[in-house]
This record gives structure tokens, sequence and C-alpha cells, in this order.
């Protein structure tokens, strides 16, 4: 009884993000996503590759085993599992300065796998950075982000995936307010259900997938369009670049979308730098058409084992004609893993809205980050 | 390169509410935890533009107006001083919506002329 209110009491708590680390790519010698991640676009559950990455390389202290090694799971099955909360502070510009204090996420993550065939599942609770009115529906409270079924035979170099989860392409950061997955439908509860096939092959992996919306309103944000997507990457030892497209029909517009990412980490300074740049053209039913860019630049520095600092730069133009809607963020980030298992993460941001950089919102937060 | 190139104003923008709701309400307002169906906080749910315009404004698109001032809604056709959306866009004497990233002048501009030429529903 403990236990289930417990775990109803975090699963109450929140969901919000269960994305990759890009900025872990290559820093602690993994090229591919699917090194450390059991999906091969990454996020979400680990691979044992990946959770001795977590535990050695980059806390370099404890066992980075589901439960620290406590119970190992048949083969059958791998469990996983992320708690996140955040506490800081905002201002707006021209506005009082605010105390903030949130849960972000609480999900579990589950793999069944029957050969070649499994079944990927996550299950949270509904995070909010603000308190409710009581308006939300029960069903909003308990989400599945991703549930989908794939076959992937060992060794074969392509994989299939059908069910609820994003596209894959461009850089997917973990945070889901990155302009490149707020303004691209990569936002909280927008993921469609899709059809994905993954080709690898040598230094190339291929994604192309089909999708529409999620059929419930209750259980989805966004837009809820129809379409399909693309990517394709090269690798290299130490970098990576790839370009992709999308197109997407909704009920109100139709988007087209064509991006490029570049991966470069730099082993002398010991400088990762990821970059992002997408084009959208956007159709409205009236037959209003504008052109959006949403830009993105960061880099990286392990600086000590477990500790990195970074430094993003990011552009939203949600029309690029328009004056004074341009959105510019820069932000300073500090990643510490102390202990396997383990995250802080201290995230400042300083935004201008319409080219207003003399005033800029500016927030401060710590999030805390346990991994099961 | 954005700030480059733009050189239109809100003026050269369409006033209908095609634009208004899908290129400035629903992305910025019918997120997962804010105006979506699901969360639909204050009651507002922006995420369609039926629901959307039946909300601010208190009418069905495509129906007469009512008889008499609705009660509640968020829009005073004709009227964006008195309009209630107006004050939570600009964040006077209430606070602002949206409240981590609010809107641009210009698109704010844009929503006050809807309001101003009778908050058409088409």
């Amino acid at each position: 009884m403990r236990v289930a209110l417990l775990v109803a009491a975090l699963l109450a708590l929140a969901a919000g993000t269960a994305r990759a680390y890009p900025q872990l790519q290559f820093t602690t010698g993994a090229t591919r996503c699917g090194e450390c991640h059991v999906s091969p676009d990454g996020g979400g559950l680990l691979t044992d590759y990946g959770r001795d990455e977590a535990g050695e390389t980059l806390s370099g202290r404890g066992d980075g085993r589901l439960l620290h090694g406590a119970w190992t799971p048949p083969d059958w099955l791998t469990l996983g599992g992320g708690l996140r909360g955040a506490l800081g502070g905002k201002r707006l510009a021209g506005e009082a300065a605010e105390l903030l204090a949130f849960p972000m996420q609480a999900d579990l993550y589950a793999r069944v796998a029957v050969g070649p065939v499994s079944l990927n599942v996550t299950i949270g609770g509904n995070g909010a950075a603000r308190p409710g009115d009581g308006a939300m529906a029960i069903t909003s409270y308990l989400v599945s982000r991703e549930h989908f079924v794939a076959f992937h035979q060992e060794d074969a170099p392509w994989s299939v995936r059908a069910g609820r989860f994003f596209p894959t392409f461009g850089l997917r950061p973990h945070d889901h307010t990155a302009y490149v997955r707020r303004h691209l439908d990569m936002y909280l509860l927008e993921e469609p259900y899709a059809v994905e096939g993954e080709y690898t092959r040598g230094r190339w992996q291929a994604f192309a997938s089909a999708f529409v919306g999620n059929p419930s309103a209750e259980l989805a944000a966004g837009d809820r369009a129809s379409g399909g997507a693309a990517s394709v990457e090269r690798l290299w030892d130490a970098g990576a670049v790839a370009g992709h497209a999308r197109a997407a029909v909704g009920p109100e517009d139709r988007r087209y979308l064509v991006g490029a990412v570049g991966k470069r980490w730099f082993a002398g300074p010991g400088l990762l730098v990821l970059a992002e740049l997408d084009v959208q053209r956007q159709r409205l039913a009236t037959g209003f058409v504008r052109y959006q860019l949403v830009g993105y630049l960061g880099v990286t520095r392990p600086i000590l084992p477990g500790y990195l600092v970074g430094a993003t730069v990011q552009r939203y133009a949600p029309d690029v004609s328009f004056r004074g809607t341009t959105r510019n963020a820069v932000e300073l980030n500090l990643q510490a893993f102390p202990w396997a298992h383990t995250e802080l993460h201290l995230l400042t941001r300083a935004e201008a809205t319409g080219g207003a950089t003399a005033h800029p919102n500016l927030l401060a937060l710590l999030q805390l980050h346990y991994f099961l | 390169m954005a700030t480059l190139a733009a050189c239109d104003d809100a003026s050269d923008r369409p006033t209908d509410w095609g634009y208004v709701h899908a290129a400035i309400l629903e992305p910025s307002c019918a997120t997962a935890r804010c105006h979506s169906k699901a969360a639909a906080q204050a009651a507002v749910d922006l995420s369609t533009s039926a629901a959307a315009y039946a909300v601010l404004t208190g009418r069905v698109c495509g129906a007469p107006p009512l008889p008499g001032e609705p009660i509640g809604n968020f829009v005073r056709p004709g009227h964006p001083e008195s309009s209630r959306l107006m004050y939570l866009l600009r964040g006077e004497r209430t606070t602002i919506m949206p409240p981590d990233v609010p809107l641009p002048d210009g698109e704010i501009a844009v929503i006050e002329r809807w309001i101003l030429e009778g908050a058409p529903c088409e």
C-alpha cells in the first residue's frame, strides 16, 4: 500500500521530457544515440553500455545499473525511469521577479522484447509549471507520451517502429523549451502517432516516418497535423552532419520544413559544438504564407569528470518578414553528474522578444534529476 | 538573417481570425499545460479555431450575435480598449499572458486590430 501510494504520488507530480542529451554524444566516446539508448533515435531507456557510461565515465562514482545494481531484470525486460524537479526564479521585462518551484517529470519506462519484436512504453505524471484551476480532465494527469512496437533483428541494418513518438530529425535536446523543440512541434505532449523506418549503413544513418495527429485532444497538445519526415546523418569519429525535411498538414495550415544539423567535437580544447538551422514555409488555410526560421548554436565543454559547462544561442522568427517578432535567447548551463543516477542542472537564460534586448526576460532554474 | 529581412509591420498582416488563431494564439497559447483542450487553464480552451473563438468572444462562429453582452468573455468586438484579452496580453493590472514568453508588440497589435474591426470569425 505504501509503495502504491508512493508511486501514485510520484506519478501525480509531473512529466515533461525524456529526450537525449546530445551534448554527451562524442564527448564520452559514443558516436551514435543507439549506443547508449535502447531507441536508435536516443532518449528514454539506457542500454547496458549506456548505464556503464552513466556510472563510470560520466560521474565516476556509483553503479549506473538499474536500482544501483540491486536487482537485474531478465533479458526480455528493460526498465528505467526519471524523476525531475526544478526551483529557481524568473523575471519578465517590466515585471516583478517570481520564484518558481515545480515538478517536471516522473516517468517510468519499460521495454518488453520477444525476439526481434519489442513493446516500448513510457508512462508518467503530467507536470505543471504553475498550479491548475481544477478544470483539467482526469486523463491529463497520467500520460503515456511514448508507446510503440518496434522490430529490430540483431545485426540487421534496419529497424521499424509504430506507435506514439516524435519523428526523428534535428538535434532533439532534452530541454523541451529549446526553440528547436518548442517551435518545431516537439513540445510537451505533441508526440504524434507514427510509423518510422531506420536504416544504418557504415557511417550513414537515415530515418523516414509518416505520422498522424493524436486522435485524442485529451491526451495531446499541438495542432495534431499529419505528414511525413525524413532525415539523413553522416557520422565521423568526432562529428556529424545531417539534413532533414518534414511536411505537416493540419486543420489550419500546411508546413514544409527543411533543416540541417552539425555536430563537431574538438578534442584539443575539449569543446563540442552543436548547431541546427531550420526554415519552414507555412501556408495558412486563409491563403496567407509566411516563412519561419529556427536556429540553435551550442558549445559544451567538460570541465571535470561529471561536470559540463555550456552556452547556447537560439533564435526563432515566427515570420521572418514581420519586424519585431523575432525571439532570441542566450543560455548558460552547468550540468553536474556527481553520482551515478543523479544530475544537477543549472540553467540560466536571457530571452528577448521582438528585439527588446535591453530588457530581456530572465530565467534561472536548478533542476534536480534522478533516474532509476 | 531574420532581422535583416524583416520589413513588414502589424499593418501588413491580415486581421482575419484564421490568421489570429493559427499564426498567433494556437502556437503561443494552446500548449499542453496551458490552454490545450486537456489543460484548459481558467476554463479557456484555445486549441481549435472554433473553441477559441467561442471562449474569447462568447459567440459561435457563423451564428448571429446573441442579444446583449455575453458574460465572461475576453473580447468586446470593436472595443479593444475594454477587452480583457488586451489587458492580459499587455500585463496591465493583471498577470501577463503568456506568462513565460509574452507576445511581441507586433502580434499584439494584430490582435488589437482584429478586435477593432469587430472580431470577425471569417
